[in-house]
């Protein structure tokens, strides 16, 4: 392989990965065909057949319907929380790069506090205290989040002001708002869409983790770490359930990190030869 | 290097006085009376009155807080709202095992992911390189979630050359240490692999080479030395992230750790645990970062230099 089909490579899997298990989210209704909360105690454990291509859980519901089901709860809550931090970290990150100062020395000592943190325990502990739903599970996983991309933003933010084209626009009367928002960002929003997608791939793993351990997303909503919970308990007998859960979330991490390293070293050429 | 020391350590201190912060704040953030919460509707006013008393929530606000850095000083954080324990006493008899743990699973992912990633750095492009890339990145996508139980699966279930759970001798560490170090290994190389690259385009690799050394050493001596430099920051972090408890490993092997220990507190309600494990867990990861600053600073001299 040669240096410049490297990163398309890359990104043409991670792309493809991404996008096929985003297209069966979205028609999880029409591919799923069950009610993966359907209940059919006569048929419990079932191998892997026609009617149920990765057989049935404890319970006899479908488990192929669950993956389905459970790639939306994936897509959604990293979609979300990602989408909150990287928004946050910019504002604060853009803020606290601009101003300098002692705003910047403020901002900075918040962002280390919550760096001192490890982000999962952080969220662990924030989702236990606020109590699980999906909404305390994206706000707990946004708050410990948004730090990194604060980081990242600021410095280069720190980086851009001081270009020479920024300077122009200052002299020619451009307001701050307007320096930040239409010459400073759309120079960093490839590094950051390249965090984002870092991210993604983060928070799905975290997601399905909390989830795992009873305080993600809610027992009734189909999600792959719930089905790794349950699919635990009847390993020896049925361990399918495991292995479907366990291969999908892999398989969407996977296309997002193929995803993120193709893209950074399209928009971070000063990183191309780490690899 | 004692100024370099002396920034970083200085630069601790308003970290901790957040860290402790919020460490407090975390039971205020429960919506609702955590009185009710812990003790439910039945209980009687006055057993909610002595519970709410001896967790000092009848005092203002200010007040609760200046008493849990006072009890901090001495060493005390509180009690078991269920055990009636020190919690500091808890943390104690949890933490051996977490070390234990994760000081394995560190080695394990050094043994695996120095040697590959520099056998990768040192010839990109080779089917040794593909191997190692397609390693890391698989890796890197393997949730503990999932790589634990296939473990369990495979050497405990089938093969039965493991336990299947709980702290016994050493051959119950192997599977848990394995199912942490795999991705941990996966991180290394791939660090190893571009630090070994950049470093082989350096210019004393190019004057070791002419002063005629054999590859061997031009690799082992100068190359690697210096390629590990980034290595030390990679995993002085993921030790601290090792070392507060890896809540979802310690649950499936049943491993009586810090991550553990948490969880059944959250479980519970035993909220001082909570705030205990928080605050313990923040501050090993704070302090396990800033021994790996002092290391990177030691290894990288010009790291110190810039600073001081």
């Amino acid at each position: 392989m040669n240096m410049k089909r490297g990163p398309k490579i890359f990104i043409f899997f991670g792309t493809l990965i991404v996008g096929a298990l985003f297209f069966m989210a979205l028609f999880a209704p029409i591919l799923a065909g069950m009610d993966p909360n359907e209940m059919d105690l006569k048929n419990r454990l079932i191998p892997p057949s026609f009617t149920h291509p990765f057989g049935t859980d404890e319970n006899g519901s479908d488990v192929f319907s669950k993956i389905v089901y459970g790639a939306r709860v994936s897509l959604m809550v990293a979609g979300s929380v990602v989408f909150l931090s990287a928004s946050l970290g910019l504002l604060i990150g853009s803020f606290a790069g601009y101003k300098g100062g002692w705003v910047d020395l403020t901002l900075m000592r918040l962002i280390d506090v919550v760096y001192a943190f490890p982000g999962f325990l952080l969220a662990l502990s924030l989702v236990a205290v606020l109590g699980p739903s999906l909404k305390n599970l994206i706000i707990a996983m946004s708050l410990t989040g948004w730090a990194s991309f604060a980081r990242l933003v600021r410095g280069e933010v720190l980086y851009l002001r001081q270009k020479e084209y920024v300077l122009s626009s200052r002299a020619l009367g451009a307001n701050p708002l307007r320096e930040i928002v239409f010459h400073i960002w759309p120079n960093l929003f490839g590094i950051l869409f390249v965090q984002a997608t870092f991210a993604m791939a983060g928070v799905i793993i975290a997601e399905s983790g909390l989830s795992f351990l009873g305080l993600g997303v809610p027992a009734t909503t189909p999600s792959w770490g719930a089905l790794l919970s349950s699919g635990r308990k009847v390993l020896f007998d049925a361990p399918y359930v495991s292995l479907s859960a366990g291969i999908s979330i892999m398989v969407l991490v996977l296309g997002f990190n193929l995803l993120g390293d193709g893209l950074r070293d399209v928009f971070d050429p000063r990183r191309q030869l780490k690899g | 290097m004692s100024g370099y020391i002396l920034k970083r350590f200085l630069a601790l201190i308003p970290v901790l006085l957040g860290v402790g912060t919020i460490s407090f704040l975390l039971v205020h953030f429960i919506p609702g009376d955590p009185v009710d919460l812990i003790l439910g509707d039945r209980a009687s006013l006055e057993d909610k009155a002595n519970l709410r008393a001896s967790l000092n929530l009848d005092q203002p606000l200010t007040t609760q807080y200046l008493t849990y850095w006072k009890g901090l000083f001495q060493g005390d954080m509180g009690q078991s709202l269920r055990t009636h324990r020190p919690v500091a006493a808890l943390i104690q008899e949890r933490f051996p095992a977490t070390f234990e743990l994760a000081l394995s699973a560190v080695v394990l992912a050094l043994l695996i992911g120095v040697p590959a990633g520099a056998l990768a750095g040192a010839k990109p492009y080779s089917t040794a390189d593909m191997t190692g890339l397609g390693y890391g990145i698989l890796g890197i996508s393997l949730p503990a979630i999932f790589l634990a139980p296939v473990l369990i699966y495979v050497f405990s279930m089938k093969l039965d050359w493991f336990p299947v759970s709980e702290r016994s001798g050493w051959d119950s560490l192997v599977l848990p240490a394995l199912s942490l170090a795999v991705p941990l290994s996966a991180v290394i190389l791939r660090i190893c692999r571009a630090s070994m690259l950049e470093v082989t385009g350096e210019d004393y690799i190019r004057t070791a080479r002419s002063k005629g050394l054999s590859e061997r050493k031009v690799y082992l001596v100068h190359a690697l030395r210096n390629a590990l430099i980034p290595v030390i920051t990679i995993v002085g972090l993921q030790l601290g992230a090792l070392l507060t408890g890896t809540v979802i490993t310690e649950t499936i092997f049943d491993w009586p750790g810090i991550g553990t220990l948490l969880l059944s507190a959250i479980q519970q309600r035993d909220y001082p645990v909570v705030q205990g494990c928080v605050l313990f867990i923040a501050v090993i990861y704070v302090t396990v970062n800033f021994l790996t600053d002092l290391a990177y600073g030691f290894a990288n001299p010009r790291i110190r230099l810039q600073d001081s």
